[in-house]
């Protein structure tokens, strides 16, 4: 995965746990999960709006790019 | 009132009816066969030939019609356990339409005994082809679920 969702970091900052962060931008917990452990495919700008406005951050601060060591260009 | 779990039992129901249908109808293929080419104590010759040319093609497209038939009924059960966009689901659609060009197949080499089995070849491939594009629009739906699903 290049995109990489750094949540945990940004709530180990904003001492904040996962449940509490779920009910304050309106998603399940198991959504939330799946955007924290990197296995969501897309996030809403609705979602990412709901994240900064939470965890008082900028986009860049939960998404980074990283790039793949094996990427179809290398191949 | 009508809905659509009385609907898809309905045609759980038609595909049981057709599962019973296609052995019984084996069985009394050649009595009927005889009854349409006599009449009264005179059979014409060929009275023989036809029941053969009707009864073997049958014979051999009756084991895969079964088979597509349970493929069919497997695929409602799906449908009605609301598991409709599943692989499970574009793998009994792919059997299925291989399934109907198998029968086509028969049929057309069946065509040299008796004409009338290249009707049934022509609604073979034409249903054949049809399962097939909905397997395609199953499998590409599949796709666009797991997208859905996993946009947060």
């Amino acid at each position: 995965m290049a995109i990489i969702v750094n949540i945990d970091v940004m709530l180990a900052k904003r001492k904040m746990a996962v449940g509490a962060l779920a009910d304050a931008i309106g998603i399940t917990p198991a959504n939330l999960s799946i955007l924290k452990n990197n296995r969501a495919r897309a996030i809403r700008f609705s979602t990412l709006e709901a994240l900064c406005r939470e965890l008082q951050c900028q986009p860049g601060d939960i998404l980074q790019y990283l790039e793949e060591e094996n990427s179809e260009k290398d191949l | 009132m009508w809905n659509e779990r009385k609907s898809i039992l309905l045609s759980k129901i038609v595909v049981i009816a057709i599962i019973v249908t296609i052995p019984v109808l084996g069985g009394f293929l050649p009595t009927l066969i005889q009854q349409l080419l006599c009449s009264g104590s005179a059979c014409p010759i060929q009275s023989d030939y036809y029941t053969v040319a009707i009864l073997i093609p049958y014979g051999v497209m009756a084991l895969p019609g079964l088979v597509l038939m349970a493929f069919l009924y497997k695929l409602l059960q799906n449908i009605d356990n609301h598991q409709l966009f599943i692989e499970d689901n574009v793998s009994l659609l792919r059997r299925i339409s291989w399934l109907c060009f198998l029968i086509a197949a028969v049929a057309i080499l069946a065509t040299g005994l008796w004409w009338a089995w290249s009707v049934l070849a022509i609604a073979a491939v034409l249903i054949g082809l049809l399962v097939r594009v909905i397997k395609n629009i199953f499998a590409r739906a599949i796709i666009i679920k797991e997208e859905n699903d996993y946009t947060i």
